[in-house]
């Protein structure tokens, strides 16, 4: 992944990571490595010179591997595009989260649903987590590691009544769905790599997922809807406490 | 003995409960409309929301954990790639993060037991800073260095909201009892919940830091990279 934009520490770290692009060559022969990573640490600031003492102790004793890069296939498009799913798997984990919050709230007072949603936010986490093992099983993921994930308060917070909730679980499912369909378009019609396996990981496990999670939530709106047409009230109430696995 | 307070304390609070909830019911019933409002019939009491920052601080104190969960997921997931190969720190950032986001969601569910809204927004009186960017692309010492400041992090918002939950304990007499019980209570569930696991990670973070820099300085740095294999061996074995 060469090219890529060399990742800057914070300003309190102690070193600048990745190749320092305006580094001279010579400079950087002198240069003491960090630890056993590729990493490249030089003095951006003349009060690091104390920090840069500590480096000195590591010396050039441990020197960075050099593995061959041809068995890392994954195209820059299909890599780009799970790069975003990964990114969409966690914003919907927390759009779960908010809805747990909502519905565990006094005055809403629905845990069924408080746990319908918080188990959905750790699932779509753990989606997250399985796209990026995936990536990672492929050689990925040793660079620009630090931008894959960006956390942002959800916009909704409040729903209306638990219809709402899961019409708005199922849309938000069917829009990951969508995403993960054009991850596959982007993996597959790569006109010089076709990534046969990724696109078979995601048509086999996670569209399969998908579609289960999707029937699943448009059965419970579908039922709950129709307990509410005339008893709305006690309608949500029993429903709730059938997610809670309470017989009621 | 802060359980001992509350319970005392509690048992207490009911001499100044009024019957607000139940007025609430009793007025709007002998009212002819189909509207029943209700404000006092909510969770809160012993003046939760009224006390300082308390109400605030935990729905800050929530989000950091959701903050730090995703970031040690990719200090986990960085560690796991075929160059940096430690699958011991690996484990040990995926543990913290999946530590974390067990958290978040117990403390949203508190801050809902408390009559609480949570707010995905708040911040904490005490981050001033604009947030920084998270980097996970460091070498082995470099990340268990910022694995501990971040545990420490954690630990020490605890004790910064145990010690607002607790400001008003020297007016038990008086009519900030109401805000001490509702302290006390916080009080007791970040003891219980947070700061003695807080603690023990802490310690085990610096004392990991504490070996791994005796691997960087003893022998001139010699057994460096025979020492990070061995003990992120190690990391896979105890963690």
């Amino acid at each position: 992944m060469a090219g890529e934009p060399a990742l800057r520490a914070r300003r309190s770290d102690s070193c600048i990571l990745g190749p320092p692009q305006d580094a001279q060559p010579h400079r950087r022969r002198l240069l003491p490595r960090c630890g056993s990573q590729p990493l490249q640490c030089y003095a951006a600031n003349s009060h690091l010179v104390i920090e840069m003492k500590f480096f000195r102790y590591l010396g050039s004793h441990v020197n960075p591997v050099n593995i061959p890069k041809e068995w890392v296939t994954i195209h820059r498009t299909c890599r780009d595009s799970m790069r975003r799913q990964i990114q969409m798997e966690v914003s919907a984990s927390l759009k779960y989260l908010a809805m747990g919050a909502h519905f565990s709230r006094d005055g809403i007072n629905r845990p069924g649903f408080a746990k319908l949603f918080f188990d959905a936010a750790s699932e779509e986490r753990e989606h997250a987590l399985k796209l990026i093992e995936y990536l990672l099983m492929r050689g990925e993921l040793v660079t620009n590691v630090s931008s894959l994930i960006q956390i942002r308060a959800p916009d909704k917070k409040a729903w209306e009544n638990g219809v709402e909730a899961l019409e708005h679980a199922l849309k938000m499912e069917h829009q990951v769905t969508e995403s993960i369909r054009q991850v596959i378009k982007a993996c597959e019609d790569d006109p010089e790599y076709n990534d046969y396996h990724l696109v078979d990981y995601l048509t086999g496990e996670f569209l399969e997922e998908q579609y289960k999670g999707q029937r699943d939530l448009a059965g419970k709106a579908s039922t709950l809807k129709k307990m509410l047409e005339k008893h709305s009230a006690l309608g949500e109430f029993i429903f709730d406490k059938k997610l809670l696995g309470m017989d009621v | 003995m802060i359980a001992y307070m509350f319970a005392v304390l509690l048992a207490g609070a009911g001499v100044f409960g009024a019957d607000n909830c139940y007025n609430d019911v009793t007025l709007d019933c002998s009212q002819a409309s189909t509207s029943l409002i209700l404000p006092s019939c909510n969770a809160i009491f012993g003046g939760y929301g009224h006390h300082g920052n308390l109400a605030t601080e935990m729905q800050a104190y929530a989000n950091l954990h959701l903050k730090k969960s995703y970031e040690y997921l990719l200090s986990s997931a960085y560690y796991d790639n075929y160059q940096t190969n430690r699958a011991g720190f690996t484990k040990l950032f995926r543990k913290l993060s999946d530590h974390t986001w067990e958290k978040t969601i117990e403390l949203i569910k508190h801050i809902n037991l408390r009559g609480g809204v949570m707010d995905f927004q708040r911040r904490s009186v005490l981050e001033t800073q604009p947030e920084n960017n998270y980097t996970v692309e460091l070498h082995e010492l470099e990340s268990l260095a910022k694995a501990l400041d971040s545990e420490k992090e954690l630990a020490e918002r605890a004790f910064f909201i145990h010690r607002e939950a607790t400001r008003n304990s020297q007016h038990l007499h008086d009519a900030g009892i109401l805000c001490t019980i509702s302290g006390l209570y916080i009080a007791q569930y970040l003891e219980e919940e947070f700061i003695e696991y807080q603690s023990k990670n802490v310690r085990d973070l610096a004392g990991y830091t504490s070996d791994l820099k005796k691997f960087v300085t003893d022998n001139n740095g010699q057994d460096l990279s025979l020492a990070l294999y061995i003990f992120d061996e190690y990391l896979k074995k105890v963690v």
